[in-house]
């Protein structure tokens, strides 16, 4: 999938990475890459200005933690971030089947 | 271009409040050894690992674009508050002012409750054992 589908739904998919588990930047980056079955092509460096708007947004909450002997910013979901997710997962869902009954009836 | 370039360029591009600005960094140096270890642990050689690594990181120009657009976005969000919150104060002193004006509610006397009100004169009486002079 191209950068721009990527781009479109950015913080649906962090939010998403982050809702089993906290995870660090390079934690969320695998998950998705992982998850999406390596689908998404996209500046991994970008994820984190993503990270830290949502944190300021709200939706996310980050500390330094001890990740395998390295200290890494961990993330998690606000109870905020829970409720986007919920409403930004229904919004997707919505689009998905109008536009899944659109091309099906091309 | 070496991890520690990279850093350096982004580090001199980006905007906004220092140590917000070196905590991005500090992210960015993790997740780029974070990610050169597990090519590395795939028996990539350390050199091709880091420029493989550089290059999914993308630009620290494009970083940098997108860090110093949030911040700008968040500014104007808090310049945004800031005026609500400051027309909503105007407007509550302008509406107190008005309803002081027009008498609602009625500002307290400030002798009101302290000064017992007058009583009627009482009739002046004589003291008893006095004789009314003829």
């Amino acid at each position: 999938m191209g950068r721009e589908a990527f781009s479109g739904h950015l913080d649906l998919l962090l939010l998403s990475a982050l809702a089993a588990e906290a995870r660090h930047g390079w934690g969320v980056i695998d998950h998705v890459r992982r998850t999406s079955g390596g689908r998404f092509d996209y500046p991994e460096g970008t994820i984190y200005p993503a990270l830290h708007r949502l944190e300021e947004e709200g939706l996310l909450r980050s500390k330094w933690s001890n990740v395998d002997g390295r200290r890494r910013r961990v993330y998690e979901l606000t109870r905020r971030g829970r409720r986007a997710l919920a409403g930004r997962k229904q919004d997707w869902h919505e689009f998905a089947r109008g536009i899944a009954a659109v091309i099906e009836h091309a | 271009m070496t991890a520690d370039d990279f850093l350096d360029e982004l580090s001199s591009a980006l905007r906004g409040p220092r140590r917000r600005r070196q905590r991005l960094i500090s992210e960015l140096a993790a997740h780029i050894d974070d990610a050169i270890r597990a090519e590395v642990a795939a028996n990539a050689p350390p050199e091709q690992a880091e420029r493989d690594v550089l290059d999914r990181l993308g630009s620290a120009a494009a970083i940098a674009r997108r860090w110093n657009d949030d911040r700008r976005g968040h500014r104007e969000t808090w310049r945004r508050r800031a005026a609500v919150i400051a027309l909503t104060a105007v407007a509550a002193g302008a509406l107190g002012v008005t309803q002081y004006a027009a008498g609602k509610p009625q500002p307290p006397k400030p002798d009101a409750g302290l000064v017992p009100p007058p009583r009627p004169a009482a009739p002046m009486s004589e003291p008893s054992g006095w004789k009314k002079q003829e």
